[in-house]
């Protein structure tokens, strides 16, 4: 494994951010982590950088412990969240900083500039302000800037946060697409799943500085395990069966419209619920919709046609994609 | 000037430093640590090496400082063996107290000062108003081949007060500026070698207030109250007790003795004049409205008639109506101002060798020369004050416009450091209640 | 490491500090009352000096107060308006700044004189108002340039989201804005309190006689009197008083918070028949009270034997007589003790600033509080301490050129502080922690990051350390200067001690171009950060 992280935490006065934390990650890999707010992801980002003190535990590269090397020796990559373009210069100068630093001459300089600007869709951007550019523009070049010297690591801190929905989602591609190409070993730090999910080779959920599962990105989906998981991935809906309890994931979900008229809101068969549609979103090629039962239990899924508010539909569900939970019952909310 | 050159230039240098791009100068191998990050912390501190340069031998000073006695000390010993014994010999003298590094720092200076014994360069320090023509200091050198350097230290009492501070280690070798104001403060405090030069022969006794000549009158004048004749609003005065005359109410203005010296010198001469009665007098300035100023400056060009203030009558000097000739706007062949002979004071300029130098005989050359013509001619235009030794030929302003008082007030020195405190403590609870 | 880093960088600045202040005023002190220690209580427990303290407290806090109201229109419009010649306002402020005394008082006298305000019952002169109006005259380009400065680059969107929920605009500004604007209110206001606590000829010239504050006592004493115990004890009077400011408005700054939202500029244009004379009354109200002295100065210079000429200018470029060089030379020389003095402030002030903003709590409050101390402290302590401390082997700097930039630098460097550290501190420390992961170690860190960001701010400062050491504040007259050396301040002074209509024709032509070049060094000074960025 080429990062090992062993039982690593961080605090901050009497506050614990990141608590006893292990994880590995294979070089080539993109490691996304992903958590509430809060959840401790980005101190433990900033511990990997350096640029926060462990408390305890050990961070290793290929087997070398380098806990205690400064952060400008690690030989890192690093995105932030508002990018911490410097300001004071070009858009070249911000990528060529980290080259500088490394003590790479000119010419070389000037090269492998020009080439991370074109990978980055920004070719002749070089002499422009930092200042004026676009939320999208300036996600490029802090790209560029961190991809310059060919950190053996790259880590992003939340750096879609700042642009709207569109941008997000052109731009996730986009870095998704240059990591792979590039073989960038890179850990993601985020709050949004399917930015996760979209980029990640391996997911891991943080939540009150513990890190609570990790797999792929369907591993995690198909199988969260627990319930602060299966809720985090958009699994809201939690069923006992058999005194074994379940997640529903959206796909498991069909919704029958009920005719007016047999308005008979028992439970029929064990696995057939009536509910009233309580909102139904028009998402492109399908529709979120949202029912809810008469025990106040919501039920979420896709339809190809929308139904209104108000209207009652039958919930169906395919036992085989149900996701089974850890058996404490944790009932939440 | 080549110290400014210097200045300019390191200056440049740093703030060029400071504000350029970056350039490849920061080149820096990955993974080189403290060496070349301690190298570079220097320069990203100060912006430049030039900067850093002089940052550090800043701080080398302050590390020295600490331990000077001691390692300069040690270090001239070992230079100069033979100096211990001089050492030995100053103990005698018991006036160089603690550090024994002063005494031998002198006795390596003796050493010095006898390999260039015939042309060594002496320091003058003088209060701000000295002044002389280009050249004059120059014919010193010509003549002995002593070089002078001269320093401006303040105003009068600054550089008296100065001296005193600086008995021990004194930051020149002749001093000149200490009137007979301030002149037991000076001798009070043993800041001269005595020196009788012999050009005082020529020279009214009158002006020479120390028996023992450790200072010598090389100047005087007369601090007279100066009326703007066309602004009068009765008659000419020509006695102090005119200012007291209701027609003259709110025309006159003079300075606090406190923080002039013109107006320290009324004072005395009002306590010259009349003695104890001298409050009386005060008190009736003050009836009739008498204008106090900090200083001659704001009296003269703020208040005074000539320059658009309310008051026809001011404190200043016998030499003020050669001034107005010589400096105004259109030649005029009358001074616009006259002087009231019956309030002058008489200020005699002393200037004294002080004790400590390495220099006595240059510095006594150069009192010496102070007293010649070529000095004491060169006095008159350019500080307005009358040379003491009568061979020199005024200027022809002078003459004219410029006389004396025949019968100036004055005061002995001991009179006046006496009773300093006392006088200036009861004139503001008169003057000012 | 990094403490340690820190602490290598604080030594500078603080040798400095130790070496040209602390050394020399603690040298004096013990020369006056090392035997006398009495001295200390008959100070504090005579009536007489109980009052001189507290009037010099009062006085210098009315100053302040003034100071305040008088440039409040003009950092407003300063700060929120576009208008044509806005740059030049703010170089405009400092002018003032570095005018000798003795000239300003020549001139607001004559003022008063042709607006009527000195006869009968309304008198300015040598009453307390004369001392208020003069420093805030001084002082005004302090509060406009830092103040206003600021307030130019506070992002409006706060004030406008209280506007939306239905705040006046009056109260927008007091709820919103002057909450944001204290950190630069305090630190522009501890200095104008501290140079009206330590002036020392406009209480002369323009309070009269009867005033006296600690600062002219203590030159009183040590002065006139050679009286040195006396001056001391005053001297730690002072001192305490200006330590417990500092400490008190260290204090309240650090309760300011830390970053606020900053942006390029907020001023808009005015727009509308009432904004657009909002904008022009301010500036003539601020105009008015800075412009009518110095007309007067800039008539009285053009004028010879009641004539408009030039020939005061022309005369100038010979050797005056009375002085020992010609103004051109008095120019330069001035100028060169600024540029030194610039320097010397730029790099102590500079560091000073860095450790402040990164050094450990130790390092950053010592240099914090030491580096704004030499603006409260009297003249004369630190003159004649140089006199006595800097006097052996190679620290006898006492006649020495470069002690006059030193001392003069001790004065500039808390304005090169003042307007650093407020910047540094304001740097989005993710932009630290991009250039460390990009492998800048600490020290690189600082040069790449700190001083570039910084250098704009640091050019704000200069701008005011060049018009210190061109208006000859500090401590300068205590030690020997050689006539060759005479600077344009003391050119006009020495015109002005002798009677003579061309004389002070001269000094007034000199007090205008000492205007001229100030505006254009500071205008040098501004241009070279075209933000403004910086709060000085």
């Amino acid at each position: 494994m080429t990062l090992e992280l062993d039982q690593v935490a961080v605090s901050y006065g009497t506050t614990r951010a990141v608590d006893a934390v292990s994880l590995e990650v294979a070089e080539g890999d993109v490691l996304a982590l992903v958590g509430p707010s809060g959840c401790g992801k980005s101190s433990l980002l900033r511990a990997i950088a350096g640029l926060v003190p462990l408390t305890a535990g050990t961070i290793r590269w290929q087997g070398a412990d380098i806990t205690n090397v400064p952060t400008e020796r690690r030989d890192i990559g690093f995105m932030f969240q508002d990018h911490a373009l410097f300001g004071h210069r070009t858009v070249a100068d911000n990528v060529a900083f980290g080259l500088r630093m490394r003590g790479i001459g000119r010419v070389e300089r000037e090269e492998r500039v020009a080439e991370l600007l074109d990978v980055v869709g920004l070719t002749d951007f070089g002499s422009r302000s930092v200042e004026g550019l676009s939320g999208g523009e300036a996600q490029r070049v802090a790209l560029a800037r961190a991809l310059a010297p060919r950190p053996r690591l790259l880590l992003l801190d939340e750096p879609l946060a700042s642009l709207d929905r569109a941008r997000r989602d052109e731009l996730n591609d986009e870095l998704s697409r240059v990591l792979r190409r590039l073989g960038q070993t890179a850990i993601y730090v985020t709050h949004d799943q399917l930015e996760a999910f979209a980029i990640a080779d391996v997911v891991g959920v943080m939540t009150a500085g513990r890190l609570v599962r990790t797999g792929t990105p369907a591993a995690v989906w198909t199988d969260p395990r627990t319930d602060f998981v299966a809720e985090f991935v958009g699994h809201e809906t939690i069923i006992e069966r058999e005194g074994q309890r379940y997640a529903v994931r959206a796909d498991a979900v069909t919704f029958v419209p009920v005719v007016d008229g047999s308005d008979d809101d028992t439970v029929v068969v064990a696995d057939v619920v009536r509910a009233e549609v309580q909102s139904c979103q028009f998402q492109g090629d399908r529709h979120r919709l949202v029912a809810v039962d008469a025990s106040g239990r919501r039920w979420i899924g896709w339809v190809d046609t929308p139904s209104v508010s108000g209207s009652v539909v039958e919930v169906r569900l395919d036992d085989t994609k149900l996701a089974l939970l850890g058996s404490a019952p944790q009932e939440r909310r | 000037m080549k110290t400014k050159l210097f200045v300019f230039a390191m200056l440049f240098a740093l703030l060029a430093a400071a504000c350029s791009g970056d350039d490849g100068a920061s080149v820096r191998e990955l993974g080189d640590d403290e060496s070349s990050e301690s190298a570079s912390s220097g320069s990203a501190s100060s912006g430049s090496g030039s900067a850093s340069s002089s940052s550090e031998s800043a701080s080398s000073e302050s590390a020295s400082s600490e331990s000077t006695s001691s390692a300069s000390a040690s270090e001239e010993a070992a230079d100069e063996p033979e100096a211990t014994d001089d050492v030995a010999s100053d103990d005698d003298d018991g006036t160089v107290a603690p550090a024994d590094d002063a005494e031998s720092e002198e006795a390596a200076d003796v050493d010095e000062a006898a390999d260039v014994e015939e042309c060594p360069t002496i320091t003058l320090i003088t209060h701000d108003s000295f002044f002389l023509s280009e050249g004059t200091l120059q014919a010193f050198s010509d003549e002995t081949c002593i070089s002078v350097e001269q320093l401006a230290g303040g105003d009068a009492g600054q550089l008296v007060s100065s001296a005193i501070l600086t008995k021990d280690n004194p930051n020149a070798d002749v001093l000149f500026g200490i009137d007979n104001t301030f002149l037991q403060r000076g001798l009070d405090a043993d800041l001269f070698l005595p020196y009788a030069s012999p050009a005082l022969a020529n020279i009214d006794p009158s002006l020479i207030l120390d028996p023992e000549n450790r200072v010598t009158p090389i100047d005087f004048g007369d601090v007279c109250a100066n009326y703007w004749i066309e602004a009068l609003p009765g008659d000419v005065p020509t006695s102090l007790d005119d200012l007291l005359d209701p027609v003259n109410e709110g025309q006159f203005v003079t300075q606090n003795p406190e923080t002039s010296s013109p107006g320290f010198a009324f004072l005395l001469a009002t306590i010259a004049k009349y003695g104890d009665d001298w409050e009386d007098f005060w008190q009736g300035l003050v009836d009739n409205g008498v204008t106090i100023t900090a200083g001659w400056e704001d009296a003269y060009y703020g208040a005074f008639a000539g320059y658009g203030g309310p008051s026809s009558i001011v404190m200043s000097y016998a030499s003020s109506p050669p001034a107005e000739v010589l400096f105004a706007a259109e030649p005029i062949d009358e001074p616009p101002t006259g002087v009231l002979f019956d309030s002058c004071y008489r200020q005699i300029e002393f200037a004294g060798i002080l004790d400590g130098t390495e220099y006595p005989d240059a510095a006594a050359q150069l009192i010496d020369f102070m007293l010649g013509t070529t000095y004491q001619e060169d006095i008159p235009l350019n500080m307005f004050v009358y040379p003491v030794n009568p061979d020199a030929v005024l200027p022809p302003e002078f003459v004219e416009f410029g006389p004396l008082a025949e019968n100036p007030l004055s005061l002995s020195p001991e009179e006046i450091e006496a009773n300093r405190e006392a006088w200036t403590e009861r004139w503001v609870e008169i003057v000012l209640g | 490491m990094i403490r340690s880093r820190n602490a290598a960088l604080a030594i500078v600045p603080a040798a400095f500090l130790a070496l040209f202040f602390v050394y020399p005023v603690a040298n004096l002190i013990w020369r006056g009352l090392g035997s006398d220690l009495g001295r200390l209580g008959d100070v504090m427990t005579g009536g007489r000096f109980l009052r001189i303290i507290w009037f010099t407290i009062w006085q210098a806090a009315a100053s302040t107060l003034l100071t305040l109201v008088v440039a409040a229109p003009l950092t407003w419009v300063v700060a929120n308006r576009r208008f044509p010649g806005r740059r030049l306002v703010r170089v405009l402020v400092t002018v003032p700044f570095v005018l000798p005394t003795v000239v300003v008082a020549g001139a607001w006298i004559a003022l008063a004189a042709r607006l009527g305000l000195d006869e009968g019952t309304i008198r300015i002169r040598h009453t307390v108002w004369a001392i208020l109006l003069a420093h805030a005259f001084f002082n005004v380009a302090v509060v406009v340039r830092s103040v206003g400065g600021f307030w130019s680059q506070l992002d409006r969107r706060p004030e406008d989201a209280a506007r939306t929920l239905g705040a006046s605009s009056w109260v927008a500004f007091r709820e919103v804005t002057l909450p944001r604007l204290r950190g630069a209110l305090l630190a522009a206001l501890s200095i104008v309190f501290l140079f009206s606590f330590t002036s020392f000829a406009i209480i002369l010239l323009l309070g009269g006689p009867r005033r006296a504050t600690i600062e002219t006592e203590i030159f009183r004493w040590a002065v006139t009197r050679t009286d040195i115990a006396t001056a001391a004890a005053l001297s730690i009077v002072q001192m305490v008083a200006v330590l417990a400011l500092v400490v008190l408005n260290a204090r309240l700054q650090r309760s300011v918070g830390g970053r606020q939202g900053m942006v390029r500029d907020r001023a808009r244009a005015a727009v509308g028949a009432r904004a657009r004379a909002g904008t022009a009354g301010s500036l003539m109200i601020g105009g008015a009270f800075l412009g009518a002295p110095l007309v007067i100065l800039l008539e009285r210079s053009f004028r010879v034997g009641g004539e408009w000429s030039l020939e005061n200018f022309r005369s100038l470029a010979e050797r005056v007589r009375l002085l020992p060089i010609s103004g051109l030379d008095a120019l330069l020389n001035s100028l060169s003790f600024a540029l030194a003095a610039a320097g010397i402030a730029v790099v102590i002030g500079g560091l000073g600033s860095l450790v402040i903003v990164h050094g450990g709590r130790f390092w950053s409050r010592v240099l914090d509080l030491g580096l704004l101390l030499p603006i409260g402290t009297s003249a004369v302590t630190l003159g004649f301490g140089v006199l006595i401390s800097l006097d052996r082997g190679m620290l006898d700097l006492r006649s020495s050129w470069w002690i006059v930039p030193l001392t003069q630098s001790l004065i500039a460097v808390p304005f090169v502080v003042r307007s650093v550290v407020p910047v540094l501190r304001a740097i989005d420390p993710s932009m630290r922690d991009a250039a460390a992961t990009l492998g800048a170690s600490p020290a690189v860190v600082r040069r790449e990051i700190d001083l570039r960001i910084g250098a704009r701010a640091l050019a704000t400062g200069v701008g005011f350390a060049f018009a210190i050491s061109l208006g000859e504040f500090g401590a300068t007259s205590f030690v020997g200067r050689r006539s060759d050396w005479l600077t344009v301040p003391l050119a006009i002074e020495r015109l002005l001690g002798t009677p003579g209509e061309v004389l002070r024709g001269q000094a007034m032509a000199l007090s205008v171009i000492l205007m001229l070049v100030t505006a254009i060094v500071v205008l040098i000074g501004d241009r070279l950060h075209p933000d403004g960025g910086g709060v000085l």
